[in-house]
């Protein structure tokens, strides 16, 4: 793991290999460690890089509201920092719509989008009402009981190994994980139904990624 | 919020020359729980940026 120092806060971050650089931003409550299994598989051919969002993991929590768009910047100026200025960026459900934002900012960075699992995004009432919920659990839970949850929730197999399994990434680092990062993600979660005004203007290569139970 | 593939279809419609993946038995952190399907699905996608 790295730490550097980007727009007064620190962000931790995992990088590994060679290649065209892939940065991948992890979902909503999680850490880059969900994206252990991914990381793994393209190392051998690329520049790999795995960010802690802003208020996940080891990266600093601050307490304001942290849109999608203050991940982005976050992101950006990662990159920056380290001589990458183009990659793959790859995001999966609230890291998807941090790799939108940071399209939509800062086009001319991503070489490519993997949009994972991007929710249909409630109306601004019904998501603000939810996301306030979210927060509560994770500052009354913590983030290990709160995410074992979630993820017990929202998993799809049937599968009970693989669900088992599914609880440990993003525990690793659970002592760095502060509930409060969690929730001023969720108090800036609103703003990302933007979206959908957005996605026609994108014109680099990318795919869409999503799930179906059968 | 958990199965969001209605949303998907949107999104690949409306991203010009963008690729659709399906994975299915997945749910939300479907790179957690089917990361060889994930990987495989990914992997046939050609490097044309």
């Amino acid at each position: 793991m790295s730490k550097i120092q980007v727009r007064g806060i620190e962000i931790g971050y995992d990088e590994v290999g060679s290649g065209t650089p892939v940065v991948l931003l992890h979902g909503f409550p999680f850490n880059r460690t969900m994206w252990d299994e991914q990381f793994e598989a393209l190392r051998g051919r690329h520049r790999v890089i795995a960010p802690d969002l802003r208020g996940h993991g080891e990266t600093t929590a601050t307490n304001d509201p942290v849109t999608m768009e203050e991940m982005a910047k976050d992101v950006a100026a990662l990159s920056e920092k380290i001589n990458i200025s183009r990659a793959a960026v790859c995001g999966l459900s609230m890291g998807g719509y941090v790799a939108l934002a940071l399209y939509r900012m800062f086009p001319l960075r991503a070489r490519a989008l993997v949009l994972a699992i991007l929710a249909r995004v409630p109306t601004q009432r019904k998501l603000r009402k939810n996301r306030e919920a979210q927060a509560g659990k994770a500052l009354k839970e913590g983030m290990a009981g709160y995410r074992r949850r979630h993820v017990a929730k929202t998993v799809g197999a049937k599968d009970s190994g693989e669900e088992s399994r599914c609880c440990c990434p993003g525990a690793r680092d659970d002592r760095e994980d502060k509930p409060e990062g969690a929730a001023a993600a969720c108090a800036g979660w609103p703003n990302a139904g933007t979206r959908l005004h957005f996605s026609s203007r994108i014109v680099c290569p990318t795919l869409v990624f999503s799930v179906a139970k059968t | 919020m958990i199965t969001p593939l209605p949303e998907s279809e949107l999104m690949h419609r409306e991203i010009g020359g963008s690729r659709l993946a399906v994975i299915e038995d997945a749910g939300h952190v479907s790179n957690l729980e089917q990361p060889g399907k994930l990987q495989s699905r990914a992997n046939q996608i050609p490097a044309r940026a």
